[in-house]
C-alpha cells in the first residue's frame, strides 16, 4: 500500500517523480531522435508509396498516443471524479495539453500524407478524419474548462464530466473506417512481398511509439510536479490574505 | 541532407512539424516548471518572513 500512497499524498509524489520525470523525458527525445534517423536516412523508400509512406512512421503513433492519452485522462478523471483523490484530477489537467499536441499531430501529418496520396489535404466526409477533429475539440475543451472555472474544485468537477463524456469518441474513431465508407485504409502498407518498406514498419511504429509514450510520461510527470507547486503557492498566498 | 524522392517537401514537412512541436512542448513544460517553483519559492519567502520573530 506504500506504493499507493505516492498517487494519494502530492508531498510522497514531489519527492518520487523527480528521477522518473527526468529518466523518462530523456529516453523519450532519445528514442524519437534515433527514430528520426532511422526514418530518413536508413528506411528504404516502400515499393508503391515511395518516401511517402515514412510519414506513416510520425503520424500512426501520434494517433495511437492521441487516443491512449485521452483514455488515460478520462480514467484519472473517473479516479478524481468518484474517490476526490488529489492527484488525480491534476493529472489529467496535466496530460491535457500533451494529449492536443499529439493530436494536432496526428490530424497534420495526415493530411500531409493524404495530399500526395489521395489528391487532397482534407476531406470533410472522411469519418475518421471528422472524429479525430472532435477528439482535439474535446482536449482544446477541457483544457478551456480549467481556464474559465473560478475555483479549482468546480473546474475539477466540470472538466471530468466533460473528458468522461468525451471518451466515447475513442470507440467511435477506432471503428469508424468499419462503420462508414471512408478514405481512410485500414493498413497503410500494402502486403506485397516486394514491399521492402513493409519489414521495417512495425519496428519504426513501436520505436516512435515507446519514444512518445516515455516522453508523454516525462512530461506528464514534470506538469504534475508544477501543478503541486502552482497549487501550493496559491494556497500560501490565500493564507496570507486570509491573516492579513 | 537525407536522399528522397518525389515526395520529400511532405516528409521534410512532417518530420519538420513533429520535431518543432514536440520540442515546443518540452520546452513550454520546461518553462511551467520554472515559473511554477519561483511563485512557489517567492510564496514561501514571503511566509518565512512574516513567522520570523
Amino acid at each position: 500500500m506504500d506504493a499507493f500512497s505516492v498517487f494519494n499524498n502530492p508531498h510522497k509524489f514531489m519527492g518520487a517523480s523527480k528521477p522518473f520525470a527526468w529518466g523518462f523525458t530523456l529516453l523519450g527525445v532519445a528514442i524519437i531522435v534515433w527514430g528520426i534517423y532511422q526514418g530518413l536516412y536508413v528506411v528504404p523508400a516502400d515499393f508503391r508509396q515511395g518516401d511517402a509512406a515514412k510519414i506513416m512512421f510520425v503520424h500512426v503513433p501520434a494517433s495511437w498516443l492521441s487516443l491512449f492519452i485521452y483514455l488515460f485522462m478520462a480514467c484519472a478523471s473517473f479516479i478524481s471524479f468518484v474517490w476526490r483523490s488529489p492527484l488525480a484530477d491534476i493529472c489529467a489537467k496535466s496530460c491535457a495539453p500533451i494529449g492536443a499536441v499529439f493530436t494536432a499531430l496526428c490530424l497534420f501529418t495526415g493530411s500531409v500524407w493524404g495530399k500526395p496520396m489521395w489528391g487532397t489535404w482534407w476531406e470533410w466526409s472522411d469519418p475518421r478524419i471528422v472524429s479525430v477533429v472532435i477528439l482535439f475539440f474535446f482536449y482544446l475543451g477541457y483544457m478551456a474548462i480549467w481556464q474559465a472555472m473560478e475555483t479549482p474544485q468546480k473546474a475539477s468537477r466540470a472538466a471530468a464530466i466533460l473528458c468522461m463524456v468525451g471518451a466515447i469518441n475513442l470507440p467511435i474513431i477506432h471503428y469508424s473506417v468499419e462503420w462508414w465508407n471512408s478514405l481512410h485504409q485500414t493498413t497503410t502498407f500494402l502486403t506485397d512481398r516486394q514491399v521492402t518498406t513493409s519489414e521495417y514498419k512495425w519496428p519504426m511504429y513501436i520505436t516512435f511509439a515507446l519514444g512518445y509514450l516515455a516522453l508523454f510520461g516525462g512530461l506528464t510527470l514534470f506538469n504534475m510536479r508544477a501543478e503541486v507547486n502552482l497549487r501550493r503557492a496559491e494556497m500560501l498566498i490565500q493564507r496570507k490574505q486570509v491573516a492579513a | 541532407m537525407p536522399t528522397l524522392d518525389k515526395y520529400a517537401p511532405y516528409i521534410f514537412a512532417a518530420y519538420g512539424v513533429a520535431i518543432v512541436a514536440l520540442a515546443g512542448l518540452v520546452v513550454w513544460t520546461a518553462w511551467r516548471a520554472i515559473q511554477a517553483k519561483k511563485k512557489l519559492d517567492a510564496a514561501e519567502a514571503g511566509e518565512h518572513r512574516e513567522t520570523q520573530p
